[in-house]
């Protein structure tokens, strides 16, 4: 975005939530999407952000579904960031215990998806979504909340932290 | 070598022949073979020294005089022969020989006698050595020394008082000449420096052995021609100090050309190096000349200048120094201050003043490069740095222009779509949806190409960011430890922004690696960056131009690039780069 055509887009998104607070939702679409992006954007801790590949509104059932998540209060991660923070080390940290249905529920979470949207994606059903969040959570150690956004950020900042470290 | 520059030659074999013709004289006499030997070998050290020197020195009139008092030497063998008239001759210029040695001795080392005492005594030398010539010939030899059989034939005087008296008088004045060149050569020793002493000391010995000698044989024998006992060991003590004599003055030439090559040896290890100070010391040295200075030319200056760049004035009509000039083209480069000894070898400064000139020219040479080189190096990092710029430039207009053209193009098409309201043919939209996935493929090849040009994030959050994106990005899993307290200039994060980028682009291709560690640790002077695999090594910074263009762009700004790929135990690129742009 101009003038330099660098982060402005992430600087008018920061400037806006912090006049408006979480009551206007944001919805970032840009050239590239970054896992650090990602995770500075959602350190303020409230809902109604998200961030996606601009190429994503080519399909518009899912931009209109990311758009209402964030509507409502929720967040919409590019699984482009999700699966780059999954891939890293998996070997020696308790990621490397999930299996690989767990691992997609884990990133539909991650996504800002709700149990309903992951269950709908994979083409399961909610009570398998439900069962595998659970065993997620007491996987990696997190305390299972009912709040989507919070969800999404605490699995967020884990493999953030998990990744890098 | 021209043809009569080789005439000397031919002395060899007619000194044989020479002493081969004195020898059979003195075996008529039933001599003892000890006696033979002490009587042919001076005379042909004597020449043989003559002509080593000659050979070395050519200019150096030594030789010659060296190389007659070894044929004089051989004359008084003469004195055996049968025939009455060389036995008269030999009789009469038999002792020829000190003149010559006496006169090498004075004249050591260029071969010039310098002083007007040196002069006057060789000139008394050949006086007294001619009035006994003289005298042998012409006046009454006693019968009690004329067991030779020497008889005057020329002149009819029967009294010998007068020959006796020139006798007498030859053998005191000539010892006393010899006395006299030994004084002045001492004399000479004496006022000279350790560099003049050095190259003197063999004309000292060799003056101090025939005075010895010259007094030794008169002293006691002088009248004894008739060779009993006592004769034999004059004979032999006085000969074999010649032959040493010989060999000193011999040695001693070729002593000081030994100097000469050590001076060049020594500027050679100087190497390019040698700044004028360590330089003038290592000659100081070299020479035994500790008063030795040596004086660069200031071209700003206009003057010679000291070791500390301050201007001198050379010093001129001091006793004991002399300055010696260094050019080139006419060019003053340098001037040499030193003892005025070193001058009487002029080939011992000619190399001294070649050896100089060289070092000197080297420097400069060295200067050149250094500048050159330095200006080689800013202009590459300026064309990496202009390189980087315009990667940068590409990478914008791909975001800003192609790829939001297609993702506009894809968009519309996706609005025809969904306008059909199904009363098209199936073809048509079957067609659209293939164009929006294709065009979609196709923003997501130009994206990635667009970051491989150049990496957004590098310069939007700096380096760490961009390592954990790239990293990110593998489709192995790589393990990133990373320390970077501030972030180094764009020109060295993207050395090593692209530096992990091809490591890692080489892992995927070809190490066939399961664990891969990039390591990136910086302190406040260097960035330190390790990529490490357990793949199948063997990687070659020559084979591809991958690493090879890595390895030149950390090079432009100053940093290092090393490579350990032994066969079958994985690889480790290690780069280091400055904290700050050359």
């Amino acid at each position: 975005m101009p003038p330099t055509h660098t982060v402005e887009g992430l600087q008018a998104a920061r400037a806006i939530r912090d006049e408006h607070g979480a009551a206007i939702g944001i919805v970032l679409l840009s050239q590239f999407v970054e896992t650090r992006h990602a995770v500075d954007l959602l350190a303020d801790g409230a809902g109604g952000l998200g961030y996606l590949l601009k190429d994503r509104i080519l399909d518009p059932a899912e931009l209109t579904d990311a758009i209402r998540r964030v509507g409502n209060g929720g967040s919409a991660i590019d699984p482009i960031v999700i699966e780059q923070l999954l891939k890293r080390r998996q070997t020696d940290s308790p990621l490397a215990a999930l299996t690989d249905r767990e691992r997609e529920v884990l990133a539909g979470m991650a996504e800002g998806r709700s149990n309903q949207s992951i269950a709908a994606k994979l083409h399961i059903s909610d009570k398998t979504v439900e069962a595998c969040t659970g065993r997620i959570f007491t996987k990696l150690g997190l305390e299972p909340g009912p709040d989507d956004h919070r969800r999404i950020r605490a699995v967020l900042t884990y493999l953030h932290a998990t990744t890098n470290h | 070598m021209k043809p009569t520059a080789r005439l000397p030659w031919l002395l060899v074999p007619a000194a044989i022949t020479w002493a081969w013709l004195a020898t059979r004289q003195q075996q008529r006499a039933d001599r003892p073979w000890t006696f033979l030997v002490s009587d042919v070998v001076p005379g042909l050290v004597l020449i043989a020294a003559g002509l080593t020197i000659w050979s070395r020195r050519p200019q150096n009139r030594c030789w010659w005089l060296l190389v007659a008092a070894g044929f004089a030497w051989y004359v008084g063998d003469f004195l055996q022969s049968t025939n009455d008239d060389v036995v008269l001759g030999a009789f009469a210029f038999g002792g020829w020989y000190g003149l010559f040695v006496g006169w090498a001795v004075l004249a050591f080392p260029n071969g010039r006698l310098q002083h007007r005492h040196d002069r006057v005594l060789v000139v008394t030398l050949f006086a007294l050595l001619a009035g006994r010539s003289v005298s042998r010939l012409f006046l009454h030899v006693p019968p009690d020394v004329a067991g030779y059989g020497v008889q005057n034939r020329f002149l009819p005087i029967t009294d010998d008082r007068w020959w006796r008296m020139v006798e007498g008088v030859f053998a005191r004045a000539y010892v006393a000449a010899m006395v006299g060149v030994l004084m002045s050569v001492a004399h000479r020793w004496i006022r000279s420096s350790r560099p003049g002493r050095r190259m003197l000391s063999a004309a000292l010995f060799a003056a101090t052995a025939l005075a010895a000698a010259v007094a030794y044989e008169y002293a006691t024998g002088w009248n004894a021609e008739l060779p009993g006992a006592t004769g034999l060991r004059i004979f032999y003590v006085v000969w074999w100090a010649y032959a040493a004599m010989a060999f000193a003055l011999a040695v001693g030439l070729l002593r000081v050309r030994r100097t000469r090559s050590a001076v060049v040896d020594l500027v050679a290890e100087l190497g390019h190096d040698a700044p004028p100070a360590r330089l003038g010391d290592a000659l100081a040295r070299a020479l035994g000349d500790a008063s030795l200075t040596l004086l660069p030319w200031s071209a700003a200056a206009g003057r010679y200048v000291d070791d500390r760049a301050r201007p001198v004035e050379l010093p001129v009509d001091q006793p004991n120094r002399a300055v010696t000039r260094i050019e080139r083209r006419g060019e003053p480069i340098a001037a040499l201050v030193h003892d005025i000894a070193l001058r009487e070898d002029p080939g011992l400064i000619n190399a001294v003043v070649a050896a100089v000139r060289l070092t000197i020219d080297n420097e400069q040479l060295q200067a050149e490069i250094e500048t050159q080189l330095a200006e080689v190096a800013a202009s590459r990092a300026r064309i990496v740095a202009a390189g980087d710029a315009e990667r940068r430039r590409i990478e914008r207009d791909l975001h800003d222009g192609a790829q939001q053209r297609l993702v506009t193009i894809a968009l519309a098409l996706r609005l025809a779509e969904t306008r059909l309201d199904g009363d098209a043919s199936p073809g048509v939209r079957g067609v659209l949806s293939q164009a929006v996935k294709d065009l979609s493929e196709a923003i997501v090849e130009l994206r990635d190409l667009a970051r491989g040009i150049h990496p957004a994030i590098l310069s939007e959050s700096g380096l760490c960011a961009a390592l954990e994106s790239l990293v990110g990005r593998s489709p192995l899993p790589v393990r990133l430890d990373i320390v970077l307290p501030d972030e180094p200039p764009s020109a060295i994060a993207a050395a090593a922004y692209f530096a992990v980028s091809e490591a890692l682009t080489n892992v995927v291709k070809h190490a066939n690696a399961d664990d891969v560690t990039v390591r990136v640790i910086a302190n406040d002077a260097v960035i330190r960056i390790e990529v490490t695999d357990d793949g199948d090594g063997g990687a070659d910074t020559h084979a591809g131009s991958g690493l090879r263009g890595v390895a030149d762009r950390v090079a432009s700004v100053g940093g290092t690039l090393r490579l350990h790929s032994p066969a079958a135990s994985g690889t480790r690129v290690e780069v280091e780069l400055p904290c700050v742009s050359p």
